[in-house]
């Protein structure tokens, strides 16, 4: 199921706000609980280094790689990337492929799921980091109660983190993709 | 932000505070450290153990310039116990028994999911 997608928003505007939320999110308490690393891109991109709280886990980390396409009107694109030299013949940061080791597999919840390999409106088939805190939620047919709705003004790309960590802390997280599927 | 609050996060990455430490407080002030999942700050309230819980959550929404959403939550950081449940208690109470010693909330919006 899919959904009309918005047109972008003026992008210099956006990598205004996308960059100081980037920044105050980097700085925050949260960020250095949960141990997030940042590395900016460009001023519309940022992968931030992700990793479950649980030390008996798999030791695995990922990265998720947020844009600023239609920030903050609506949340950041998202995906969880392979990093450079790990993506084959793919670019640099690409979307991880399913079975990667780049992918965590995170048992579905109530309000969070990760599908490798969601079939998206033109027929394209990508991956779906499925929950409100996503732009990929709001194209894909889903209808959030008006308290799960990104809102501009509350929340900020951390939302987006906060709800992927919570995921990876959970025990419905089984590890990385390429573990499960070697 | 209300008067007897600090707000941390953002460009503030230190949380020393201006104000004395939590310890330090006189006997009749606690500080109530919150983390706001949503947006990313953090901020720090000093209440007199008088308060009640809920009071210190309607200082907590107008901080974060909110209105309470019926999928809200607010927990205890250290052992995940709902917070909103204990609004009647006065802070000391809630302290007495044993509810989060370090006073440390964590206060999340809705999700929606698969």
């Amino acid at each position: 199921m899919t959904s009309p997608t918005p047109a972008p928003v003026d992008p210099e505007i956006a990598a205004a706000v996308f960059g100081d939320h980037v920044a105050r999110a980097e700085a925050s308490d949260l960020a250095r609980d949960h141990r997030w690393v940042f590395t900016r891109l460009d001023p519309l991109h940022v992968v931030v280094r992700v990793q479950p709280a649980d030390p008996t886990a798999d030791g695995s980390h990922y990265f998720v790689k947020l844009g600023a396409e239609y920030y903050d009107q609506y949340p950041p694109t998202t995906a969880f990337v392979c990093p450079p030299q790990e993506c084959g013949d793919r670019a640099p940061w690409s979307p991880a492929p399913p079975k990667s080791r780049w992918l965590p597999v995170v048992e579905a919840l109530q309000w969070f799921a990760i599908h490798e390999a969601y079939q998206y409106n033109g027929g394209g088939s990508g991956q779906l980091v499925c929950c409100s805190m996503t732009f990929e939620y709001y194209i894909t047919g889903h209808a959030p109660a008006s308290g799960q709705r990104w809102q501009q003004g509350r929340h900020t790309l951390v939302a987006t983190l906060t709800r992927i960590q919570e995921a990876l802390d959970r025990a419905t997280y089984k590890g990385s993709a390429g573990a499960l599927h070697p | 932000m209300a008067p007897n609050s600090e707000l941390t996060g953002a460009a503030d990455a230190t949380h020393d505070g201006t104000t004395v430490g939590a310890n330090a407080k006189p006997d009749h002030e606690r500080q109530v450290t919150i983390d706001n999942k949503d947006s990313g700050d953090t901020i720090k309230l000093r209440q007199s153990v008088s308060d009640t819980i809920g009071s210190i959550i309607d200082a907590m929404y107008a901080d974060f310039r909110q209105t309470r959403e019926q999928e809200d939550r607010l927990q205890c950081r250290g052992n995940g116990e709902d917070v909103f449940q204990f609004s009647a208690l006065p802070l000391a109470q809630y302290l007495d028994q044993g509810h989060c010693p370090d006073l440390h909330w964590s206060f999340v919006g809705g999700t929606g999911g698969a």
